[in-house]
């Protein structure tokens, strides 16, 4: 062989090599490969064994060039066998088909993420959030919120009493933060009250002596009922969806007139009558109205050129609708199982 | 009361039908209950507590009169006063009663209903009683008037309307013995009560088979002074129901001439003439009210022709004077006192479905509570140190985990006695629910609570923002300690000093920002943990005042630059004796030795190679950046004296 043909030839040699390795996947073939080239009588051994035929002044480079390819397919060689040795000893040294561990996520209660939720709607409103106390005087209880005493509509909330006069007690409702707020601050404005109210109910599936109420209450000149239909609108289309349906109907509180009832149409059966809606169709979620001008009145504010809105709706109803969770006594099992499905 | 749809359709002039009935009901609010039976239709309502003139036949058609055409028709009344007979009556009290009238009815035959007439008192869920109790009733369901029947011969001399006597008793028609105090209005005798006011009759004036003659009552008694006398012996009856939202005065006559009418007529006997004390407050309640005013309110525009008839319908006279109406309120409804009461009845009637929404133009924000929005936040650091969140009733029984010098509220009126204290501490919910979780083989748990506390102090009752926090065989107490003195320093609290007290149910270390205790570790006693059926687990407890936290919020947060060159740092493991107060040793350091600049604890361990009484610690020590002049050796020589000092003064030994 000419010098030019041993060039050649290693080139040839060099491709087909390169080409060869990058197909080859397990050790088996890699081996036949080492054989092939580097072998005692491999593609190589040929090669070299051609060097003393060449004339003398060209065989140190021809040499040379043949270890420098040498050099760098057995450098290829080492990094294919590397890869096939981490390949296969990755297969078995990990059962990949072991489920992971789910870590313990510490989790929010579920009155805690349905108050989140009601503040951030009525935020994006330009609504204050706001708090008052839990043990609650008769006057702001009852008698500022037009209930004097002996009035018959005190019946609808059975109250704890905490002395004998009957003058202190655990609040009934969120209303009284509509009078605390309103002592405090001067309209315009607009706040929601989030917090525990009591009522002297025995436990059962709907019914818990303490529960959790969402308040609102909003003062301006020229607010109006329309108005008040339009926010909760908006408030209820946020919570359960765009195509929830909203109804308004008469109802009666001392401290709003005109009052009014809210339902939306059944998140369950979407209004079709279920279990959950007693098959009415409708759910009732708000109670709302208009401010009496005796509760402004109460609250030390004129009258005469302001109107208001307020409502109220309970946080644990809002809740179990939301969730589909059908006892109220879950929420204060504080059962680890049950907390940590809010996550 | 029930309402049967034939029975009612017998005092309507014009035609309408179930479904209209019951979709009108519905529009009113008064959540209508349709029952079918026997070719006839029973509605029960919910009549919202200002609304008397709901509670009768002739009211609700009243009521429905603006959406159909129809009109109440009044049921006959013929009375022929036959006989001369009275009673005298008096009122000793005038508050309590504001008009009084009775008739006698002489010689009567009493006996059984004439079918037509039990069937409409029992359709009306009335019980037959005969044929005079019976009448009775059915013109109460008709024209919403209580009225009673006596037995004249059973009375002596006359009727007293009057307070009832300490001591005072009767026997109620449903044979139950009452005792009487002075907030109960009876009807008594010169001798002895004989009804209950409003409320119920008497056992010894009940007319009953050989009853001959009657005295008929029809009064306005004072709605407060029945609910108060009926809250009082815990009685609830129709006629209590009643007057306790007030009746309609017009009707307190014609009540009481149709029942004798009906009398005569079915039980024959002869009607003397009335018998009247007091004066029915006959003022005129007018209010004005412009239409501007109702399109103010409701934010829509509705004709004035729709409001006018609307209330005309409803028995209101409206006289117009230019803008401005003069609507006089008929004494039925004596739930509409101002302007905003007609408003309402226009938008009722007018429906609320057909005002339009419209959103308020944006006036200025209000800004929230500090106490808010604090709290709420304070439940994010819970959550990051991977804690779960909790909420208890906040009502317990009476032993609680307390300071000392607090005492618990108690509720007057409890439910039962688990739920008779207000909680004056966090801790015994929290056990409840460490208990509770380990019951169903929760085995792991760390929670925490953000609520009130409330207790008794000297100027009366507090009522604080606290948070309780609780762990079960997650955390070891040091690392507990670490969480709480974090959540401490988070929100502002400069410890100044702490404190181990020893209680009945455990070790407490208390957390002092000068004089006052704004934290609590608790390690439960044996007794404590057996008590909650939790002896073999890891619990700790703790709870942190947030008053402070809630006026001034989290400790600000300040950049400083951290050190650009490395700063030199070396570690000991060290063998502490218990003995020791390890704020001391770290006083002793730093101030003995002026290049260590702090010391920080990564590792604490008990057991294993450690001696009794004494704990692992393992420390790092941080001395300034080496452009400083401190050299290897230095250092080296530094860490010497350090462990001289330690093994010295605190018997402090290196771990080998």
């Amino acid at each position: 062989m000419s010098h030019n043909e041993i060039l050649e030839n290693l080139d040839n040699i060099v491709k087909q090599a390169i080409c060869e390795l990058q197909k080859i996947n397990d050790h088996t073939a890699i081996e036949q490969w080492r054989v092939k080239y580097f072998g005692r009588k491999g593609l190589f051994a040929d090669i070299t064994s051609a060097i003393p035929h060449i004339s003398p002044e060209l065989r140190s480079e021809t040499g040379k060039k043949i270890n420098t390819a040498k050099k760098q397919l057995m450098q290829m060689f080492e990094e294919k066998l590397g890869f096939l040795k981490n390949k296969e000893a990755s297969d078995t040294d990990v059962n990949f088909t072991i489920p992971g561990i789910i870590p313990d996520v510490p989790n929010l209660h579920p009155i805690t993420l349905v108050s989140r939720e009601i503040v951030g709607i009525f935020q994006k409103l330009g609504f204050g959030i706001h708090v008052g106390p839990e043990i609650e005087t008769d006057f702001y209880n009852f008698e500022a919120l037009n209930m004097p005493e002996n009035h018959p509509a005190r019946d609808m909330w059975d109250t704890f009493y905490l002395d004998e006069d009957r003058k202190l007690l655990l609040r009934t409702h969120t209303s009284p933060v509509q009078v605390r707020v309103m002592q405090k601050l001067s309209p315009p404005l607009r706040i929601i009250a989030i917090g525990k109210t009591f009522r002297r109910d025995a436990f059962d599936a709907s019914h818990s002596p303490v529960f959790h109420q969402v308040e609102g209450l909003m003062v301006d000149k020229n607010i109006t009922f329309s108005n008040l239909k339009a926010v909760l609108i908006f408030f209820l289309r946020e919570l359960f969806g765009s195509r929830v349906r909203v109804r308004f109907l008469p109802s009666y509180f001392p401290f709003t007139e005109p009052s009014a009832e809210i339902s939306i149409s059944c998140v369950i059966c979407g209004g079709k009558g279920c279990q959950t809606c007693g098959n009415a169709g409708w759910l009732e979620i708000l109670g709302a109205g208009m401010v009496h001008p005796e509760v402004f009145r109460k609250s030390g504010l004129d009258c005469k050129n302001i109107t208001g809105f307020a409502f109220g709706a309970g946080i644990e109803r809002i809740a179990m609708l939301k969730y589909g969770i059908d006892d109220i006594r879950q929420f204060y099992l504080n059962d680890k199982r049950f907390i940590q499905q809010f996550g | 009361m029930k309402y049967s749809l034939n029975m009612l359709g017998e005092y309507v002039n014009g035609k309408w039908s179930e479904d209209q009935v019951e979709h009108w009901l519905q529009m009113l609010g008064l959540n209508p209950l349709f029952t079918r039976k026997n070719n006839d239709v029973f509605i029960e309502l919910e009549i919202p507590s200002n609304r008397g003139d709901l509670l009768s036949a002739l009211g609700i058609i009243r009521a429905l009169t603006p959406y159909m055409e129809i009109e109440p028709k009044y049921p006959d009344i013929d009375l022929q006063e036959k006989s001369a007979r009275k009673l005298s009556v008096e009122i000793e009290s005038p508050d309590d009663c504001f008009f009084y009238a009775g008739r006698v009815i002489e010689s009567v035959s009493i006996g059984p209903s004439p079918e037509w007439l039990r069937e409409r008192v029992e359709s009306a869920g009335f019980r037959s009683v005969n044929n005079v109790v019976d009448i009775t009733n059915l013109v109460f369901w008709e024209f919403g008037q209580p009225l009673h029947a006596f037995d004249i011969d059973l009375l002596k001399e006359k009727i007293i309307v009057r307070r009832a006597r300490e001591g005072e008793e009767i026997i109620t028609l449903d044979g139950t013995k009452r005792n009487l105090c002075n907030d109960v209005l009876v009807i008594s005798d010169s001798e002895k009560p004989v009804a209950l006011a409003g409320i119920m009759g008497g056992i010894n004036s009940e007319v009953g088979p050989n009853t001959k003659n009657l005295f008929i009552e029809s009064a306005f008694f004072n709605p407060v002074r029945v609910r108060r006398g009926a809250k009082y012996l815990g009685m609830c009856t129709d006629a209590s129901a009643r007057f306790e939202k007030g009746i309609t005065p017009s009707l307190i006559v014609p009540a009481l001439d149709r029942c004798c009418w009906l009398i005569n007529k079915l039980c024959g006997g002869s009607t003397g003439p009335v018998c009247v004390v007091g004066d029915i407050r006959a003022e005129k309640r007018v209010i004005r009210l412009s239409m501007e005013k109702i399109s103010n309110y409701l934010g829509c525009e509705i004709q004035k022709d729709f409001v006018i008839t609307t209330l005309e319908r409803l028995g209101c006279c409206v006289e117009r004077q230019d803008d401005i109406m003069e609507i006089t309120i008929p004494d039925s409804r004596n739930d509409i006192e101002i302007d905003a009461d007609i408003i309402e009845e226009i938008a009722k009637y007018w429906g609320y479905d057909r005002i339009p929404e419209s959103m308020p133009l944006v006036c200025s924000p209000t800004m929230s509570s500090y106490e808010y929005s604090r709290l709420d936040a304070l439940k994010d650091v819970f959550i990051r140190l991977g804690f779960s969140e909790v909420i208890n009733l906040g009502l317990g029984s009476e032993f609680q985990y307390e300071d000392t010098n607090s005492k618990s509220i108690e509720i007057i009126n409890p439910l039962s006695r688990n739920y008779a204290f207000l909680r004056c501490s966090m801790i015994q919910g929290l056990l409840q629910n460490i208990q509770d979780n380990s019951n169903r083989k929760v085995d792991m748990l760390s929670i925490f609570e953000i609520g009130s506390i409330y207790k008794k102090t000297s100027s009366g009752f507090d009522e604080k923002p606290s948070a309780g926090i609780a762990v079960m065989n997650t955390y070891n107490l040091y690392y507990f300690k670490g969480i709480i003195e974090y959540i401490l320093r988070k929100i502002g609290y400069g410890i100044t000093s702490q404190r181990i007290v020893r209680k009945e149910y455990g070790r407490v270390i208390e957390f002092l920002q000068k004089e006052d205790t704004v934290g609590r570790i608790l390690i439960p006693c044996d007794d404590i943990l057996k008590k909650y059926d939790v002896e073999k687990q890891e619990i700790f407890l703790a709870e942190i005042m947030l008053q402070d936290f809630v006026l001034n919020g989290f400790s600000e947060i300040r950049y400083k630059e951290p050190p650009r060159a490395m700063p030199i740092r070396r570690d000991l493991s060290l063998i502490v004796p218990n003995s020791v107060d390890w704020r001391k040793v770290e006083e002793m350091l730093l101030k003995s030795i002026p290049e260590l600049e702090k010391i920080e604890i990564f590792d604490i361990y008990i057991g294993r190679n450690i001696p009794a009484q004494s704990t692992g610690v393992a420390i790092r020590m941080f001395f300034p950046n080496p452009e400083s002049s401190i050299t290897k050796q230095d250092i080296e020589h530094i860490i010497a004296n350090i462990i001289e000092i330690m093994q010295k003064h605190f018997s402090i030994t290196l771990r080998q």
